[in-house]
């Protein structure tokens, strides 16, 4: 299979990092994800936001071989198979829950990956390790969960690899750490050359970082876009309580209310007078495009 | 290799503790025997000793058969521990949840069951190895301190058995890796199967008057079947070659190993130990990284 095959949206002018191609995958009778096609450019940092049971970190162990599926997965033009570990050879992931093994010290940890990985830089390893102040001869298991996502993070990034999935790699983590961890990715790993995608409930705290967006809800795309497009082509629109008629009328998404002001998200090329219009965040649209509370009254 | 070393050093990392309790129970065996040797020998006086009219070949005799089992027993007790290791090999990366971490690595699942297999049985036969060598060593030591018995009888019974045994090891780790990769979790089902099944050949050989082979039966003969020398079954032989010195039993016992390594019996157990690491191959890479 190549990527003309594949890669239908035509979106992207150049070759893709990952294609995805109907992707269905069922647990029993509940559809995880349903016909779903995607292609995720090479050199950028992508964010994945759906609600819990979405389908995000179904996707992305799809994407990796772990699960078995229907449809097709190319990385790289190489078609994915279930349990395909060459799938790493280029491609390195942090999981939701802390995955590391317990039962090793974080020493034995790094000793093994730099081992068992091809791709185990020294270089980049030392240098997050003076950083890290990781305690070496620690079991992971007797590390707190900050601990043990730096331990994820070190061992990770110090692959020289060209694709980073990153599921929702700062759950549980305190902001100051949060900041740290993507100020890691962004100093230590990636490069016009390098493909991140992340998905994160925290999508505010990455939102400077991101390129391009996917909306996922009910194992569908509900919409992949530039980011700086998206937020162009929608507004915050705030108008006085005396202006709720004219603004409703044009069918907002995402309405509140606050002190004597209502506001709706929509299109950039509707103009109200007397509005208020701001530029909208990434939550916003999310709930604007997949529904979320107060979207409509 | 490079790669392969670190699977071997990460298993080796994970389950040294277990590999090393048949090491620590030999211990207290040791520490428990000189404690009641020293409180018999102050309290009570006690002495071993060996009636002086015992015929020589029966002592030689005797002393094979003692020293065969003080080298078999550390194998057999790690059996047991095998059967754990492979279990937890095989499902602890999943019951902890870091399979995911293990197995998103450019590396094989052929060469990840490799390594386990590998280390399960280099390190389960070096162990017990390690273990009979030191009994014969102390047995023989104290035995000839006692009685007048050839030395050479103990340490052929060691080598005898230490090659003896090594197609069943072969046999047994291979047959459990596939069993407790297949029933995962479940691990006892396999146990409680064999026994349905078992009852069911009996009630159908009974009402129909069947002769369908005992599945228990076979599966105790392909792990462990002419493997031992039966003393009950075979003493007049073995008294002829006791008899003959101790040259001839080891060279008659040498070529008895080498003839029955290129038996039958061995050479099937060979061909479904790698059908069962076939097979565990094929179950581990099934399974879904959720």
């Amino acid at each position: 299979m190549t990527n003309n095959t594949l890669f239908q949206d035509g979106y992207h002018e150049i070759a893709p990092a990952i294609v995805v191609n109907k992707l269905t995958k069922c647990y029993k009778k509940f559809k995880a994800l349903d016909d779903l096609s995607i292609s995720l450019p090479k050199g950028k940092i992508i964010g994945l936001l759906g609600k819990n049971g979405a389908g995000k970190s179904t996707l992305m162990r799809c994407m990796l071989g772990m699960l078995k599926y229907q449809g097709e997965i190319a990385i790289e033009d190489e078609i994915v198979s279930h349990r395909d570990s060459s799938v790493f050879e280029n491609v390195a992931f942090i999981p939701d829950v802390s995955g590391l093994d317990d039962r090793l010290t974080v020493k034995q940890t790094i000793d093994y990956v730099s081992q068992i990985n091809p791709k185990w830089n020294e270089t980049t390893a030392n240098k997050l390790m003076q950083i890290s102040s990781l305690p070496l001869n620690k079991k992971v298991g007797h590390l707190s969960k900050g601990m043990k996502t730096k331990l994820y993070l070190l061992v990770t990034l110090s692959l020289d690899v060209d694709i980073l999935l990153l599921d929702e790699p700062t759950l549980g983590l305190d902001i100051a750490f949060r900041k740290e961890f993507f100020n890691t990715i962004l100093g230590e790993f990636f490069n016009e050359d390098k493909t991140i995608l992340i998905s994160t409930h925290q999508v505010e705290e990455i939102e400077p970082l991101l390129q391009e967006i996917i909306f996922i809800d009910q194992g569908k795309i509900i919409l992949h876009a530039d980011v700086e497009e998206l937020k162009n082509s929608f507004n915050v629109v705030s108008v006085a309580n005396d202006l709720k008629e004219e603004l409703l009328s044009h069918k907002p998404k995402l309405v509140t209310k606050s002190l004597g002001q209502i506001s709706g998200i929509l299109p950039a090329d509707i103009l109200i007078d007397n509005a208020h219009y701001s530029r909208p965040q990434l939550a916003d649209l999310f709930l604007a495009h997949v529904g979320g509370y107060n979207e409509t009254i | 290799m490079k790669q392969f070393k670190g699977l071997i050093q990460k298993e080796w990392n994970t389950y040294k503790k277990v590999f090393m309790v048949p090491i620590w129970l030999a211990i207290g065996f040791y520490a428990l025997n000189i404690l009641l040797s020293l409180y018999s020998l102050t309290r009570h006086n006690f002495v071993f000793t060996v009636p002086i009219d015992i015929n020589p070949d029966h002592l030689n005799l005797g002393t094979y058969f003692i020293a065969q089992i003080a080298a078999i027993l550390p194998y057999g007790l790690m059996i047991i521990f095998i059967i754990k290791i492979v279990s937890d090999m095989m499902n602890d990366d999943f019951k902890n949840k870091c399979a995911i971490f293990h197995l998103a690595q450019p590396v094989s699942i052929f060469k990840v069951i490799i390594a386990k297999i590998s280390l399960v049985l280099f390190a389960g036969y070096t162990i017990p190895l390690v273990i009979a060598l030191v009994n014969q060593v102390i047995f023989s030591s104290i035995f000839r301190y006692y009685a007048d018995f050839q030395v050479s009888y103990s340490y052929i019974a060691f080598i005898q058995t230490s090659l003896i045994v090594i197609i069943p090891i072969v046999f047994l780790s291979s047959l459990f890796l596939m069993l407790e990769t297949i029933f995962q979790k479940k691990s006892y089902m396999y146990v409680v199967g064999a026994f349905v099944i078992e009852t069911l050949i009996n009630i159908a050989n009974r009402v129909w008057s069947l002769k369908v082979p005992s599945l228990i039966n076979n599966i105790i003969y392909l792990s462990i079947g002419k493997t031992m020398t039966n003393p009950f079954d075979s003493q007049k032989y073995l008294f002829q070659k006791v008899s003959n010195g101790a040259y001839s039993i080891l060279t008659q016992s040498i070529q008895e190993i080498w003839i029955n390594l290129f038996d039958i019996l061995n050479l099937w157990r060979l061909v479904l130990s790698v059908l069962f690491i076939v097979i565990a191959y094929y179950f581990y890479k099934s399974r879904e990284i959720a």
